[in-house]
């Protein structure tokens, strides 16, 4: 493809005898946010390390914007990283660490200074750029790492779990930033993350990795809806879908994966599948009821106050064509 | 609302004991420690006539200052002595920081091959006590036309304080976070940048450690400035003041001593007071996290 902003080819990486990176293929085009999702130890910041050049391939090709930097320094990719602990220079002023890489390439300072407010009136951070890091806030400091990749005008951004080190309500507040800023500036990004809700909420590629491996690559509804194995089936989704034999349920299937939302509660008489309830967590707007089944626990998601009280005997029912049909080695089947 | 003040309940008793314990110890160290200043201090302000006085008085009866116009005006004079100091201190503090800053950095942040043997390596050489090395030393300095010569004593009190200020700069560079490498390098910042722009500013609390610790063995070592220095006038204060304190017929001249002690120990006081402030950690705050 022409517009391929970041093109992977049979990418692979090992630390001695461990593979961490098991041959990946990927095509991320311009302007497109694409997140890297898998639970910690899947090789996603590996994989990212390996698009910025701190870690070298085992083997196969890295390209970015048409040119082959498989063995170039992080300097000469056109890339801009953002790191996970901010990695801000804590001597230096925000002014000093936004222009940081204009300073290493010997950029005047005047041209430096400009820059910098620019990017930081863009980042809201312009009263602040006299500040050392010490003196600001997580966000404010997560702002300035943005800031210094930034200023480099690359062709892609690199983001090493930026939002990790945030608390709960800040994080919301920079995933709305963060979207923003990928549409105003129409942007190629990169982004490692193993929480879910932030890929599902600011990309619109996921690359699903487990094991070193890329499970699924898709838009976050389609790997929702239509995840081709058991793994990204149960890890997109929160509260995560229900495993169940198919024997159990009766239908001729290996297992299958049901999703809480579609599991109905009914009368426990002349049920196919009955149990006691043994948990309800009520979250306002939705309630969780878990199940014990003979098959194991379930859980049923349903709007507002669902009836339910813990020791009840229920039935649950569920709709056979919204269940997923996995085969022994966890493949999806269709129908 | 109505709020009233909520006296707080005493402290149980065995919390304040131990309050009071720890302020005991604490006290009972720091007198140990400052007790022979404080009697040296005392002592070089008492008359000639009381210094060898027996049984000894503690506190000076008048204050004098004959002990020390006895030092400044010893031979050349104090100052020639404290110049002659204070000049291989600062080499031996240059040269210190100039081997020991690339090869902290070096062995902290590039992957030298067996690394850790040659870090070993340099720690071992502090095992041998350099009395030992002396003699073998003032040779080769013989040859090499470094006897006699100031240049010459700061090398050799570079070489007795290299190893661990090597040691301490590969600490300092160590504590460095790896991300703050990283973003240099993806900023596109050299080696050379990246010493002097973020490494170098952030082991400045290990290199005022390196320097202060070059100042104090440059400036209190004696022997090896007694052997390679063969002028009086090149002599370094450790010498002078061994000359100042014999009396006559190898009787020992203690206030003059005393005075000396006082002296010698003022400029490394100093120089820690003037630098402490470097001491103080947190100059990563904020760097990660």
């Amino acid at each position: 493809m022409a517009d391929a902003q970041l093109r992977l080819t049979s990418l692979r990486k090992s630390f001695g005898a461990f593979e961490a990176i098991k041959g990946v293929d990927l095509e991320v085009r311009k302007g497109e946010f694409c997140a890297l999702l898998g639970p910690s130890g899947c090789g996603k910041s590996t994989l990212l390390r390996l698009i910025a050049g701190l870690e070298e391939p085992s083997s196969g090709r890295i390209e970015i914007a048409g040119r082959d930097v498989t063995m170039q320094e992080p300097s000469n990719r056109q890339i801009a990283m953002v790191f996970q602990s901010y990695a801000l220079y804590p001597h230096m002023s925000v002014a000093e660490n936004i222009a940081f890489s204009l300073e290493a390439a010997g950029v005047a300072k005047a041209t430096r200074l400009a820059r910098a407010t620019e990017v930081a009136k863009l980042l809201q951070l312009d009263p602040l750029l006299a500040r050392r890091p010490a003196e600001l806030s997580g966000g404010q400091r997560q702002r300035v790492a943005i800031g210094r990749a930034l200023v480099r005008n690359p062709q892609v951004f690199l983001f090493d779990e930026p939002l990790s080190n945030l608390d709960a309500l800040l994080r919301v507040q920079m995933r709305i930033e963060l979207s923003n800023l990928h549409r105003d500036l129409g942007a190629t990004m990169i982004y490692v993350t193993h929480d879910q809700v932030e890929a599902m909420t600011m990309a619109n590629k996921i690359v699903v990795m487990n094991a070193g491996e890329v499970q699924q690559i898709g838009g976050p509804m389609d790997l929702y809806e239509n995840p081709s194995n058991r793994f990204v089936a149960g890890f997109i989704g929160n509260p995560a879908i229900n495993f169940l034999p198919g024997a159990a349920v009766g239908v001729t299937a290996y297992e299958i994966g049901v999703r809480p939302e579609h599991i109905q509660m009914v009368p426990a008489d002349g049920a196919r599948l009955s149990g006691t309830v043994s948990l309800v967590e009520r979250l306002g707007n939705q309630t969780l009821v878990h199940v014990a089944t003979p098959v194991g626990m379930l859980c049923v998601q349903g709007a507002g106050r669902l009836a339910a009280s813990v020791g009840e005997s229920v039935g649950l029912a569920f709709d056979a064509d919204q269940a997923l049909v996995f085969d022994e080695s966890g493949r999806r089947r269709s129908g | 609302m109505n709020m009233a003040t909520l006296a707080l309940p005493p402290k149980p008793l065995a919390r304040q004991a131990r309050g009071w314990l720890v302020a005991a110890i604490c006290i009972a160290v720091i007198t140990l420690m400052l007790m022979p200043l404080v009697m040296s201090f005392l002592a070089s302000f008492r008359p000639l006539a009381e210094t060898s006085a027996v049984p000894p008085t503690y506190l000076p009866s008048a204050l004098s200052t004959e002990n020390y116009q006895k030092v400044a005006n010893y031979q050349q004079g104090i100052w020639t002595y404290v110049r002659n100091s204070a000049l291989v201190a600062g080499m031996t503090i240059v040269l210190c920081l100039v081997l020991s800053v690339p090869a902290g950095f070096a062995l902290a942040r590039f992957p030298v091959p067996g690394k850790e043997v040659w870090f070993v390596l340099i720690l071992a050489s502090m095992m041998v006590p350099y009395q030992a090395l002396l003699v073998p030393i003032y040779l080769m300095f013989a040859k090499l036309g470094l006897t006699a010569n100031h240049f010459g004593l700061a090398i050799l009190h570079t070489i007795l304080q290299l190893p661990f200020s090597v040691y301490l700069m590969r600490n300092s560079f160590e504590a460095v976070p790896k991300e703050l490498e990283e973003a240099a390098r993806v900023d596109g910042a050299s080696t050379a940048f990246q010493l002097r722009r973020v490494f170098i500013p952030l082991a400045l609390p290990g290199m005022v450690t390196v320097a202060l610790f070059a100042f104090i063995t440059s400036w209190n070592e004696f022997i090896g400035a007694l052997i390679l220095m063969n002028t009086e006038s090149a002599f370094t204060v450790p010498i002078m003041l061994t000359g100042v304190v014999s009396g006559d017929f190898g009787s020992v001249d203690w206030g003059a001593l005393q005075a000396s002690v006082v002296v010698s120990m003022l400029p490394c006081l100093l120089v820690y007071l003037a630098l402490q402030k470097y001491y103080v950690s947190g100059l990563l705050a904020g760097a990660v996290k």
